[in-house]
């Protein structure tokens, strides 16, 4: 459970997803938790976090930012360099072919 | 009762293929009342071929067929996990790393980027109730499998009103980078998943979904129009590991 820091909330990712982030849902489950707590300050801790998918990094930097638009500060922590190098390669723009379409 | 089936003649995708449409057939044959042991007729090597059998007779199973398997499951890497169950996932992927990538950390993050990437594939086109996953390798090369029993690639295609001709344009645009998505950030899921595989580690990247097979190798790409359909997608990568640590975003788009 994220620990209370009067309106400060700490949310260790390895206890709460453990230490391979993968999928879209996680990031969505901790938006829910985050909005639900509804902290002026959120502390996002990635310690023990191994790896994270470009999906997951790719939601997570949406929720990062309507958690921002909601005037919430959020704060990441222990953030390896293979996550922050996901976090990186999810916000580079990288379509490689337009599809067809109907 | 036991059921036998034949391992393929080698390991090569039209083989493997062959071997998977026969025993499909033999085990369609079954009645659910009944139990049975399904027996490869020798301990197969072949990752492909044991996942694919793993995912078909896992798919009977849900439907209530009494079936157990001896031989291909004995291959302790093959994994089967439900996908409305995240734990098992983790089970997995702890399992891997200890197993595995503990002992080649220089393809750690590699293989990772390129397991996360199929798994999210899974969990986010696919539409499948469990995923087969199955890995191995040695002091030289590994190969690794993800299967699923989705809507297919171009089922997903399909699903999303983009236009495809037949099932071969579906598999090469999915490595090309067309995306079954509309938002202009996707698009390199599967392209950099074949890039690692034929570049970083210069081997392999099979991928048989509905009724075609894509094969990827460091210097060609080709596919195939089946006269077998996989209800789902099989991603087979084959390649050799590295003397030195592999720069990941090196290979990625």
């Amino acid at each position: 459970m994220p620990s209370l820091v009067k309106n400060k909330k700490i949310y260790r990712l390895q206890d709460l997803f453990g230490d391979f982030l993968w999928g879209r849902m996680l990031a969505i489950e901790l938006r829910d938790n985050i909005l639900k707590d509804a902290p002026e300050k959120a502390f996002i801790d990635f310690d023990g976090v191994d790896f994270i998918t470009r999906a997951f990094a790719d939601e997570f930097l949406k929720v990062r930012r309507l958690l921002e638009q909601k005037n919430m500060t959020v704060e990441l922590e222990h953030v390896a360099p293979m996550v922050s190098s996901m976090f990186t390669h999810a916000q580079t723009p990288t379509i490689l072919s337009k599809p067809g379409r109907h | 009762m036991e059921l036998h089936i034949e391992r393929p003649a080698d390991t090569t995708p039209a083989s493997v293929i062959n071997a998977v449409q026969l025993a499909t057939k033999k085990i369609q044959t079954l009645r659910r009342e009944e139990e049975h042991i399904i027996v490869t007729k020798q301990q197969t090597d072949d990752l492909l071929f044991s996942s694919l059998i793993t995912a078909v007779v896992e798919q009977k199973r849900r439907e209530g067929y009494l079936l157990t398997m001896k031989n291909a499951n004995q291959l302790s890497s093959i994994s089967i996990i439900a996908t409305q169950k995240r734990s098992e996932m983790d089970e997995v992927i702890d399992r891997l790393t200890l197993v595995f990538l503990s002992k080649h950390n220089a393809i750690k993050n590699p293989i990772f980027y390129i397991l996360g990437e199929l798994i999210d594939n899974v969990f986010e086109h696919a539409r499948s109730t469990f995923i087969v996953m199955a890995c191995k390798g040695n002091d030289q090369t590994f190969s690794l499998t993800v299967v699923d029993v989705g809507i297919s690639i171009p089922g997903a295609y399909r699903a999303n009103a983009i236009k495809i001709e037949n099932d071969c344009q579906a598999l090469l645009q999915s490595v090309s980078g067309v995306s079954t998505k509309t938002v202009e950030e996707r698009g390199t899921g599967l392209p950099s998943v074949k890039r690692l595989a034929t570049a970083a580690f210069s081997g392999q990247c099979n991928i048989l979904s509905a009724g075609a097979i894509l094969q990827a190798t460091p210097k060609s790409v080709s596919c195939q129009n089946l006269d077998f359909f996989w209800q789902g997608t099989a991603v087979h990568i084959t390649g050799a590991l590295p003397t030195k640590p592999i720069d990941l975003y090196a290979f990625l788009g």
